[in-house]
């Protein structure tokens, strides 16, 4: 085990480099991992369910794969790990509810599929809000400081990359799911187009805003990780084009638009230094900045929530009737308030969206733009302590966007606030253009050294 | 309070006490009673916030006079060209 000593600087490339060169075996690497999470879930709760087992089984015949020169890409034998809402043929989908208590699906939601045929080894299910409705309080920990929100609903996905017991994890992000979390605890987030990953097999919520998104600590592992996510959504109204997968420009040619829609007095001082400085970083890098209007912004918060609400009521509409004492009553009573928007409130909000969306495209277009620049989040984490579910909002203005227009948006993390908690750079991208975020993103850790600072965990002694 | 206002406020209480029971028993839904309270007052933050997009869509000043609006999906209609914005 000498080769990974260095747990903790482990990333989805480095551990793909020591397997296939032979220092380090799947089982060894699994094995490594199960040990983290012994380690690190007594303290942070990322985890639903640990395939211990099947796991250790699925790394012993990747080895055996490896061993017979059929190694299957960068992912073969990489530990990672899903949101409960991801179905899974051989373990519970639960999504944090008893009103799913037990439940195994008889198949694997596509992109576990799509991962396992790519030799990955599925560790298991980490924790979300209650149906990712994000009302509840899961017993999830924030990595950096115990006593605050770890952010949510992907809560598990951000909190087990950022200790080290995953690699790379899945989420789904609908108001910034991917994004809360991934920023908070100091990794990446990827939110891809809409439409981008296929949501066939995971739990619905919010039909014109589900997407699946990637966690990891680099740039780099969540660039591999989609690589592997290939199949698109069957509801997705058009799909990627082959040449959509390299980046539109040299870093020395992109432009990234400023909108004070994401500088406002709600941005914490903290984190706009924290941003001041990476925009000075991309400067150099010879990154042109460019101010930009985005007037409809302004009704972020009123379309997104309504739709939010609505969407969220229609899928539940079965088990609200047939099981609703089964909900936590936070989830329920919010399911039941989508139920009740007026439907003209909700056809407003989906015109009043499609504004929003065409000011998007008209000022990508003649701004030439490859993407807007903020913060993830204009706040720091919050104290579990003092806050309740209606606090959170005040976390959506900056996310929320991208959902509304389908566009793909990543997190990067770029500096901490003086109490210690990690600041998130966000940049939006044009559709389907998910390789330009992740050059800069590559781009930007390979100038930073944000991504490689480690939360200072309490660890258990090994079990 | 303007007119408006109070005109708001009477529909907000009107939910209250008798939309939202009426509503809830078309759904199916059997809403226990703890969640009533919770769920009014919810509802009527939840208009409060809604109210400027529909006045906004009246008065012109948030309207949106591009093509219809049927496609409901975020996906970009130019996306199987790599994200060009051009068509």
């Amino acid at each position: 085990m000498a080769a990974i000593s260095a747990a903790d600087d482990l990333t989805v490339a480095s551990a793909a480099d020591l397997l296939a060169s032979g220092k380090v075996s799947a089982v060894e690497l699994v094995e490594d991992r199960l040990r983290v999470i012994r380690q690190t879930e007594p303290a942070v709760h990322a985890y639903a369910y640990v395939a211990f087992d099947l796991a250790l089984h699925a790394a012993r015949a990747a080895d055996i794969e490896r061993a017979r020169g059929a190694a299957r890409g960068p992912l073969h034998g990489i530990p990672y790990a899903v949101k409960d809402v991801f179905f899974t043929r051989d373990m519970p989908t639960e999504a944090g509810s008893r009103v799913l208590a037990g439940f195994v699906p008889d198949s694997d939601a596509a992109a576990v599929r799509q991962l396992r045929e790519a030799g990955a080894i599925l560790l298991g299910k980490l924790a979300t809000h209650e149906f990712a409705c994000g009302q509840n309080d899961p017993p999830t920990r924030n990595a950096w400081t115990a006593e605050h929100r770890p952010g949510g609903s992907s809560a598990g996905a951000g909190v087990a990359v950022a200790v080290g017991s995953a690699l790379a994890a899945l989420g789904t992000d609908a108001g910034g799911s991917v994004r809360k979390p991934a920023a908070l605890n100091g990794v990446v987030g990827l939110k891809p187009t809409y439409g981008r990953i296929s949501r066939l097999g995971v739990l619905p919520l919010h039909s014109s805003l589900d997407t699946v998104g990637v966690v990891a600590r680099t740039a780099e592992d969540v660039g591999l990780v989609l690589d592997a996510l290939s199949e698109p959504d069957p509801a997705a109204w058009s799909k990627p084009s082959s040449e959509a997968s390299e980046p539109r420009r040299l870093q020395s040619k992109i432009r990234l638009g400023i909108s004070d829609y994401f500088f406002g007095s709600d941005l914490n001082d903290e984190i706009r230094a924290t941003v001041d400085t990476a925009l000075r970083e991309f400067g150099a890098l010879g990154v042109k900045l460019v101010p930009v209007a985005l007037p409809a912004l302004r009704q972020t918060l009123a379309v997104g929530f309504t739709i939010f609400l609505a969407e969220a009521g229609a899928s539940h509409h079965r088990w609200l009737r047939e099981r609703p004492l089964d909900y936590d009553p936070r989830t329920r009573r919010v399911l039941e308030l989508g139920y009740c928007i007026p439907a003209a409130h909700l056809v407003a909000a989906y015109e009043i969206r499609a504004r929003i969306k065409a000011e998007l495209m008209s000022v990508f277009r003649s701004a030439r733009l490859d993407g807007l620049v903020s913060a993830t989040l204009p706040l720091p984490s919050a104290d579990a302590r003092t806050t309740t579910a209606a606090d959170l909002s005040k976390f959506l203005p900056y996310v929320f966007p991208a959902n509304l227009s389908g566009q793909p948006a990543i997190t990067l993390p770029c500096g901490f606030t003086s109490a210690g908690s990690p600041a998130g750079l966000q940049f939006i991208g044009r559709p389907y253009d998910e390789k330009t975020l992740l050059r800069l993103g590559i781009d930007y850790q390979s100038r930073t050294d944000w991504h490689t600072r480690r939360p200072p965990l309490t660890l258990t002694s090994d079990a | 309070m303007t007119d408006q206002e109070e005109w708001r406020e009477d529909q907000a209480r009107q939910w209250e006490q008798d939309r939202l029971p009426e509503l809830l028993a078309l759904s199916g839904l059997e809403v226990p009673d703890e969640d009533l309270q919770v769920l009014s007052e919810s509802l009527a933050a939840q208009a409060r916030r809604a109210a400027p997009l529909l006045d906004g869509l009246s008065d012109g000043s948030l309207a949106w006079d591009g093509p219809p609006v049927l496609d409901l999906s975020p996906s970009w209609p130019s996306a199987s060209s790599g994200g060009d914005f051009s068509s």
